[in-house]
């Protein structure tokens, strides 16, 4: 499933280095979006990440990125760099239809921050990329869009569900991409196509201008694929925002200036209970393995307990995003039914009938879980490492919208190690660490104090430095 | 007492007004006592002094 020669020199390239060479004059940015174009021809008939592509507009940017370089400037960090967001990020006048029928002719009339920040990086928006309907549902499946394809099995889901975020990012069609995260939609994505995703702080990122689905759990945040990346990626649209008041009002630091520091001194938790609970046994021996890699780099590794009251964050997580959700929805639930698919139509119905008391009490249970958690986690070690999704990468068969009680069962467990995550409002890192028996890239996240993205990346950056993993390809790239 | 289908649709005849396929109603029974018992395991530790709208400044509070 796996090889290690890149299909294409420039759209293999991580996005920092790609980055680094138009800025040194190396590569045109004209060429860097050519050679996107060229993997999205090549791929996209079967892999079909995009929603809409807007080339003339991508190649005119280009063309006058290009221009300001040769004056020896340059815009910003991400000058040059082609990106394709999840289709839920306005930009006033532009549509952006949520992968939904219901959005699929209304132009925004705002542009959301992070685009605003991206631009002004001096990165290229190249289009919209897939998503589940509305944001609501970890298999990656619409059924108003072709499936996207997972590049390393095309039997495979690419997870979401941000998944066509993950399967353009992981098919080296752009270099990175916005998602957005409510219960592991930008970590499982992360995890299914091989790449690095990044759930920031809940408040470190402004969300004015993306589409909610959960306004206490949603984040945004970058898929790429190296974690050097994402730091690059993250600098850029993390922050305060007049626009919004929602981002804490602290300073964002230089992620990437930490990268190299040695991790000596660190520790790092290997949780005992609940992450450790249906875990598959390839999987198992993917994190033991990562364990060790950090164990030689430097940091001492901790057994942590897990605090019981976790379990009963992932139990609440739903009580909270569903009544959320019902309340974004229900005029259009009321007028529009129809067109909503039968999976995300239901998918909303018990937020109706959630009373307003638990709906607050989980709230309120939410700062006391936040407090024993990083109690009794992070008074014992610096970072926790536990797996993204605790299965092998689901087949489309496995996910398949049914009645049954099996189906159900794998909606619930593939975001079973992710949700809690959200209902603490913690950053995690999702980086792949190895291969299931099958040839499926798995992942670990790393969890961290809030505001720790620094110390997230220089360890998810040490091991990359270490494996290498992350330069493998998916077959389905032609290696 | 678990939360009945027959509650759930007089609710929304009364209020939500969402329309509901008729078969959904004893799933979605289902779906709600498992919320409510989620709920009820919260209140334990509930705090009423809590406000749950200081979760940013908590989360501040927390930092390194």
């Amino acid at each position: 499933m796996t090889g290690q020669t890149p299909t294409d020199g420039l759209a293999s390239l991580s996005l920092s280095d790609a980055a680094d060479l138009i800025k040194a004059g190396k590569v045109s940015t004209v060429e860097v979006l050519e050679a996107c174009f060229k993997q999205i021809d090549k791929l996209e008939p079967v892999h079909h990440a995009f929603v809409w592509q807007d080339r003339d507009s991508a190649l005119a940017r280009a063309r006058w990125l290009d221009a300001v370089r040769v004056k020896g400037e340059t815009v910003g960090p991400l000058h040059g760099v082609p990106m394709a967001h999840k289709d839920m990020y306005y930009r006033a006048g532009r549509v952006s239809g949520c992968g939904s029928r219901i959005r699929s002719n209304e132009p925004a009339k705002i542009t959301a921050t992070a685009l605003r920040r991206l631009d002004g990086a001096g990165a290229i928006d190249l289009g919209g990329v897939a998503m589940v309907e509305f944001a609501m549902g970890p298999h990656g499946f619409n059924a108003h869009l072709p499936r996207s394809r997972n590049p390393w099995g095309h039997d495979r889901v690419p997870c979401g569900s941000s998944s066509g975020s993950g399967v353009a990012v992981g098919s080296r069609m752009v270099y990175a991409s916005l998602g957005s995260d409510t219960g592991g939609s930008i970590r499982c994505p992360a995890a299914a196509n091989g790449i690095v995703g990044c759930l920031p702080t809940n408040g470190l990122v402004s969300r004015r201008g993306a589409m909610p689905m959960s306004w206490s759990f949603d984040c945004v945040g970058p898929l790429t694929r190296t974690v050097k990346d994402a730091a690059r990626v993250l600098k850029a649209i993390a922050g305060q925002d007049e626009l919004d008041d929602t981002p804490a009002a602290m300073p964002v630091p230089d992620y990437e200036t930490g990268l190299e520091q040695p991790l000596s001194g660190l520790r790092v938790g290997i949780p005992r209970g609940y992450f450790d609970q249906d875990l598959h046994a390839d999987v198992q021996k993917a994190i033991a393995a990562s364990l060790e890699v950090f164990r030689q780099a430097g940091a001492t590794l901790i057994h942590v307990d897990i605090p019981e009251s976790f379990a009963l964050c992932s139990d609440l997580h739903p009580l909270v995003m569903k009544a959320e959700g019902a309340a974004n929805h229900r005029q259009w639930k009321r007028t529009r039914n129809a067109e909503y698919s039968e999976e995300v139509g239901k998918r909303l119905e018990a937020g109706y009938f959630i009373s307003a008391v638990d709906y607050i009490n989980a709230l309120q249970y939410r700062v006391f879980a936040l407090e024993e958690f990083t109690g009794a986690v992070f008074s014992h070690v610096d970072a926790l490492l536990a797996p993204v999704l605790p299965m092998p990468t689901p087949t489309i068969e496995q996910t398949t919208y049914s009645n049954g009680p099996a189906y159900l069962k794998m909606v619930v467990a593939m975001t079973r190690n992710t949700r809690p995550i959200n209902f603490l409002g913690l950053p995690a890192l999702s980086v792949t660490c190895g291969f299931t028996s099958d040839g499926m890239p798995t992942s670990f996240q790393l969890i961290g104090r809030p505001f720790s993205e620094a110390l997230l990346f220089r360890l998810g950056h040490r091991f990359q430095m270490e494996t290498k993993i992350h330069l493998e390809m998916p077959k389905a790239l032609g290696a | 007492m678990p939360i009945k289908a027959e509650l759930l649709k007089e609710l929304n005849e009364q209020a939500q007004k969402v329309p509901i396929a008729p078969g959904r109603w004893p799933e979605l029974a289902v779906e709600l006592n498992q919320l409510r018992t989620a709920a009820e395991a919260a209140l334990a530790v509930h705090d009423f002094d809590r406000d749950p709208g200081d979760f940013p400044s908590a989360l501040r509070s927390r930092r390194a």
